[in-house]
Parts: C-alpha cells; structure tokens; sequence
C-alpha cells in the first residue's frame, strides 16, 4: 500500500520499468512465448497501477502550502 | 566467488533473514544450499521447496540463470508461495510452443500457479542484459519500497545431480 509520495514515484518507476521490458519481450520472442511470459508480468503491472491509483484516490492531507 | 564466499554470504542471508527481509543485493547460493537454509523450517517451507526443485529440475536443460525472491527467501514461517525468474537460452522462445507437460507447466502461468504455487517469470537471452538487469532491480524493492536482497540460485559443479 502506498503512502507516501516517495512510494507513489517508485510505483511508477516500476510501472515504466515493467512496460519496457513487456516492450522489450514484444520484439525479441514469439507471440506464442509473449503470450505465456507476459501473463505473470501482467498481472503485476495491474496490482501496481491499482496501488497507484488507490493512492491517488485518497484525499490528501491537509498542508500548509495548499491553497484553499 | 569460493564456496567458502558463497557459504558465507548464505549465512550472512540467514541472519538477516530472521529480520524478515534479505540484505540489499543479488546473493549467489546453490539451489541445495537455498533448500537447505529457506526449505526446511516449518512443513510449509519444506512443501515449497520440493516445488522449487521440482521447477528447478523441469526447466534445467535450457535455462540459464534463475533468481528467487519474494516470501521464500525472507524470515517468514509460512510463505504464501515462490516468486521464481528464469532465463532461458536464446532460441527457447521457438521450443516452447513443441513443449509438451510437466515442462510446459512450468512457463504457463495458471499451471505453474496450481501446481508450483509459484509466479515464475521467464524470458530468453535476447531479452538482452540491460532489460534484464533493469527489471531484476524491480525485485530488490518490496512492493512498499523497502530494500532487500535476491537470490540468484547457481550450478553447483561438485554435485552431479546440480539442476
């Protein structure tokens, strides 16, 4: 679960880091091998964009730099 | 790296391990030695790795490297499952649609999640080495971003039965 916006960023490293290698597996293996390597990898990109978006959806707390 | 190294890294990693998480970095260890230190503790531990060895043995004869993380490699009683990575030898990509089971198990993922309870990610070598050492990274952070350590299961040449 994220938390804080340090974690959100490493989420999304990781996110950009999974699609560059799905991108990578999309050039260098056939669509029958990409389709079985791709499946974990995915479900896993999925967890992680949900955990970012959970983030997200959470009200932020209130600062002293917000402006209301 | 002697083996002496190696042994001391793995205790090095069970030590850590008793505080839950491996130390940051890829540690080297023999698959017995994996078994040995992470497979024996609790009837759940022992249950996984036969399945380790039983994945291990099954995909020996192209993979290349192979990496553990996740629950297994920590100081948990009860793992909820493996997280395995295998590369494969260039050219595999084109054998694996002739597979036929128990190997192909191994690289479907449903299957391998029922009768491995392991998340077994694999790729060939043309994935090439910066992808790869990029997307291995991913696996030294938990997923609530705190550092820890892989393992990188190697042969071991003294025993003839190594997989």
């Amino acid at each position: 679960m994220i938390e804080i916006p340090e974690q959100f960023e490493r989420t999304e490293e990781a996110i950009t880091q999974m699609k560059r290698f799905l991108l990578a597996a999309r050039r260098t293996h056939t669509p029958a091998a990409y389709a079985a390597l791709s499946a974990p990898i995915l479900r896993e990109l999925q967890e992680r964009q949900r955990d970012a978006l959970a983030y997200l959806s959470q009200l932020p707390e209130a600062s002293a730099k917000a402006e209301y | 790296m002697s083996c002496r190294d190696i042994a001391r890294g793995c205790n090095e990693l069970t030590r850590s391990t008793a505080k839950r998480l491996p130390p940051p970095g890829v540690h080297e260890a023999t698959l017995s030695e994996v078994v040995g230190h992470f497979g024996t503790n609790t009837p759940r531990r022992q249950v996984l790795a036969s399945r380790l060895q039983e994945l291990m043995s099954l995909a020996r004869e192209t993979r290349k490297r192979s990496a553990i993380w996740g629950s297994f490699v920590t100081g948990k009683l009860f793992p909820r499952d493996l997280d395995v990575f295998l590369l494969m030898q260039e050219g595999f990509g084109r054998e694996f649609s002739a597979l036929s089971p128990p190997q192909w198990y191994v690289f479907e993922h449903e299957s391998a999640r029922l009768l491995f309870e392991a998340d077994i990610f694999w790729a060939t070598e043309a994935i090439g080495a910066a992808v790869l050492a990029s997307w291995l990274s991913l696996y030294q952070l938990t997923r609530d971003m705190r550092q820890c350590g892989i393992v990188e299961v190697i042969l071991d040449d003294r025993d003839p039965r190594a997989i």
